[in-house]
């Protein structure tokens, strides 16, 4: 058993800071690493040591194995923890840090290398009784054959384009007599828009929900899950709101699926923190997706609502001990809502808005947690994700979370740069969300024409002629003519109390 | 009094403010309303009219201000001369001055000077934030100037493409 006592963050942005903070509760020193862009970054003020490693494009800096590894051994580290996204699911970058001798925070560089290639793992899955999307790749089949095939899957069935992408090639089937027809005209469509008429049947998810299960194992052969999330709520394929638990699942659903996902853990004897996704459809049938091993974005919400720190878990297991808890000891507390707080503009098709942000205040009150990476005067890079941060809040149960996230979105200000928060908060003022009705349609569903209210209210403009005011060095006097403040605290310069 | 013309997105909004003693007077596009307000903090305004109370929040830099209402944000730029609503096209009728709203690398640059093109026309292509944007030309006209190639890093505002009408000087 290993003792970390100092560890590289290879990693920026809130998930950066989120593991210094955590460092720093364990008393582990911190070492931070920065590319030009992130010279003033918030982790880079945080963390007990930093480390120049470059230019700001990711592949001279936060994706370059060699220099994270030589500023490893230069600081001296006994690990690093990769965040995620750059190297968190590179089983090359796990290897390298074995390679030198330090611990990789995370799972091993086999199970990683396993997980990401969806052919081997799938086989391997299947053989474990773990429930994948019936469907077959094959292609070229003939009409009889595609028949047959149909039948077995059972309708409705998809056809997808095997070159496909974007809803080229694609049709649902509800019924063997329509199949023939779908069959060529998804042939045709996926000829013209891929060169290639290559389609495949495979089983149609009604109503699908995004369902993950967290997972930790240690290498002790102990494996626990921390429940489920649901992140239905995705805008081109990227998670924007995540909640837990989900509306859809009965007890009994979410221990079998959490079961479910503990299997997938002891298939691969998994290490470290994990997430088993899964889609879930309108009958409660669950189907495997992948595992991502990493840290999510969305981990709060599991930590609100079973108080238990993720990133310090990581940690403890990586050290080589066990879990420091047992399944029976976790219970699901009331209800938890992120939200991922983007530098876009969510009324010019989400356009990134990196740029300097020139006031941030943050909302605060019971059951609010931020998860951030900026502060007023920082410099949003544009070469990295647009995230800036991650609102997460706690409700005795959904309405109360849900109507506190609104109330928090409301009390976020950034101002400098634009940001997903209005767009967020229609979002969970849909009457739809508030059923709980979350698809993974629900974007292109009920926001494909969003639109803010048009009009500016009086008193922005009111604010700002007050704003200019009040920031020019002259004051109007009460018979109207403009005069110089004369306030010593405004030419006092730096000042302190000394007694 | 003070005369403004303030400019969001599409719309324009003349503002006049005035006071008589403590009381504010603002006329927006010809409605008239008294107000009050109190500066609680650094860009935070508390704005008292017709019997209502709003805390809003707000910062600027050069004729642009940044807004925050508690729900909605809004971005006002003060109309001069120079530039107009979008900051992309100069107030000089017929001439496109593109620009990029936000920093970022040109990845391609789709046309040469002398080029006709159309409406909608893709002029350069600017990736910010692992997306790639694409610019295009607002009306029928010929570039007259290509002032970035490939691998430049831009600034957010400056001129990337000039584009002048068709019809302009005919």
């Amino acid at each position: 058993m290993a003792r970390i006592k100092k560890v590289l963050v290879a990693n920026r942005g809130e998930i950066a800071v989120r593991i210094i903070k955590a460092l720093k509760e364990l008393g582990i020193t911190s070492v931070a690493v920065y590319s030009d862009a992130d010279r003033d970054a918030l982790h880079v003020i945080l963390a007990d040591e930093v480390e120049y490693i470059g230019p700001p494009e990711p592949l001279k800096s936060y994706l370059d194995i060699e220099k994270i590894i030589d500023v490893a051994r230069k600081r001296d580290v006994d690990a690093i923890h990769p965040g995620y996204g750059f190297l968190a699911e590179n089983p090359e970058f796990a290897q390298a840090v074995i390679d030198a001798g330090l611990i990789f925070i995370g799972p091993r560089p086999e199970t990683i290398r396993l997980l990401g290639n969806k052919v081997e793992s799938r086989q391997k899955l299947v053989d474990a009784g773990v429930p994948l999307i019936p469907g077959m790749l094959a292609t070229g089949l003939s009409m009889e054959e595609y028949k047959k095939e149909a039948e077995k899957i059972g309708y409705p069935v998809m056809i997808k384009a095997a070159a496909g992408g974007g809803g080229k090639g694609m049709r649902i089937v509800y019924s063997p007599d329509k199949l023939e027809s779908a069959i060529q005209a998804a042939q045709r469509e996926a000829k013209s828009a891929f060169g290639d008429e290559s389609v495949y049947i495979e089983k149609y998810i009604e109503n699908p929900r995004h369902i993950e299960i967290q997972i930790l194992g240690d290498r002790h052969g102990n494996y626990v899950h921390l429940f489920e999330r649901e992140c239905s709520i995705q805008r081109r394929h990227q998670k924007i709101i995540e909640e837990t638990p989900s509306t859809a699942l009965t007890h009994e659903k979410r221990m079998e699926m959490g079961e479910t996902a503990i299997r997938v853990a002891k298939t691969v004897g998994y290490e470290s923190a994990g997430t088993v996704e899964f889609l879930f459809d309108k009958y409660g049938n669950f189907y495997f997706l992948e595992v991502n091993t990493r840290i999510q974005v969305e981990h709060p919400i599991t930590e609100m609502v079973t108080c238990r720190d993720l990133v310090k878990e990581q940690i403890n297991i990586a050290e080589g001990n066990p879990i420091s808890f047992k399944q029976e000891d976790l219970r699901q507390h009331g209800h938890a809502i992120e939200c991922r707080i983007y530098a876009e503009d969510p009324e010019k098709d989400f356009m990134p808005s990196p740029g300097k942000i020139i006031f941030v205040s943050e909302p605060s009150g019971p059951g609010i947690r931020v998860d951030t990476g900026i502060y007023s005067g920082f410099e949003v890079p544009p070469y990295y994700d647009p995230i800036l941060s991650k609102l997460i809040v706690w409700g005795r149960d959904r309405e109360e979370a849900r109507r506190r996230m609104i109330e928090a979105l409301k009390n976020y200000v950034v101002l400098g740069i634009k940001t997903n928060i209005p767009y967020l908060i229609d979002i969970l003022e849909h009457p739809e969300f508030v059923k709980g009705n979350t698809f993974t349609t629900f974007i292109p569903d009920h926001m494909q024409n969003w639109k803010p209210e048009t009009g500016v209210p009086l008193h922005v403009f009111m604010a700002v002629e007050a704003f200019q005011e009040s920031s020019s060095p002259v004051s109007v006097s009460q018979d109207g003519r403009k005069k110089r403040i004369s306030d010593p605290w405004l030419t006092v310069g730096n000042w302190r109390i000394v007694k | 009094m003070k005369e403004t013309t303030y400019v969001y997105g599409k719309e324009e909004y003349r503002v006049t403010s005035d006071s008589e003693g403590n009381i504010r007077i603002i006329t927006v596009n010809g409605k008239r309303v008294k107000f009050s307000y109190r500066k609680v903090q650094e860009h935070v305004f508390l704005v008292e009219f017709e019997g209502r109370k709003e805390t809003v929040y707000v910062a600027g830099e050069r004729g642009k201000f940044y807004v925050w209402t508690g729900k909605r944000g809004y971005i006002l730029e003060e109309k001069s001369e120079e530039y107009s609503a979008s900051g992309a096209v100069k107030k000089e009728e017929g001439v496109q001055y593109v620009t990029s709203p936000m920093p970022g690398k040109v990845v391609k640059v789709l046309v040469r000077p002398g080029d006709r093109v159309k409406e909608g026309q893709g002029l350069i292509i600017v990736e910010s934030m692992k997306m790639e944007n694409e610019f295009t030309a607002d009306f029928d006209g010929i570039v007259k100037e290509v002032k970035a190639s490939p691998g430049d890093q831009i600034d957010a505002d400056v001129p990337l493409v000039i584009v002048e009408a068709e019809s302009r000087g005919e």
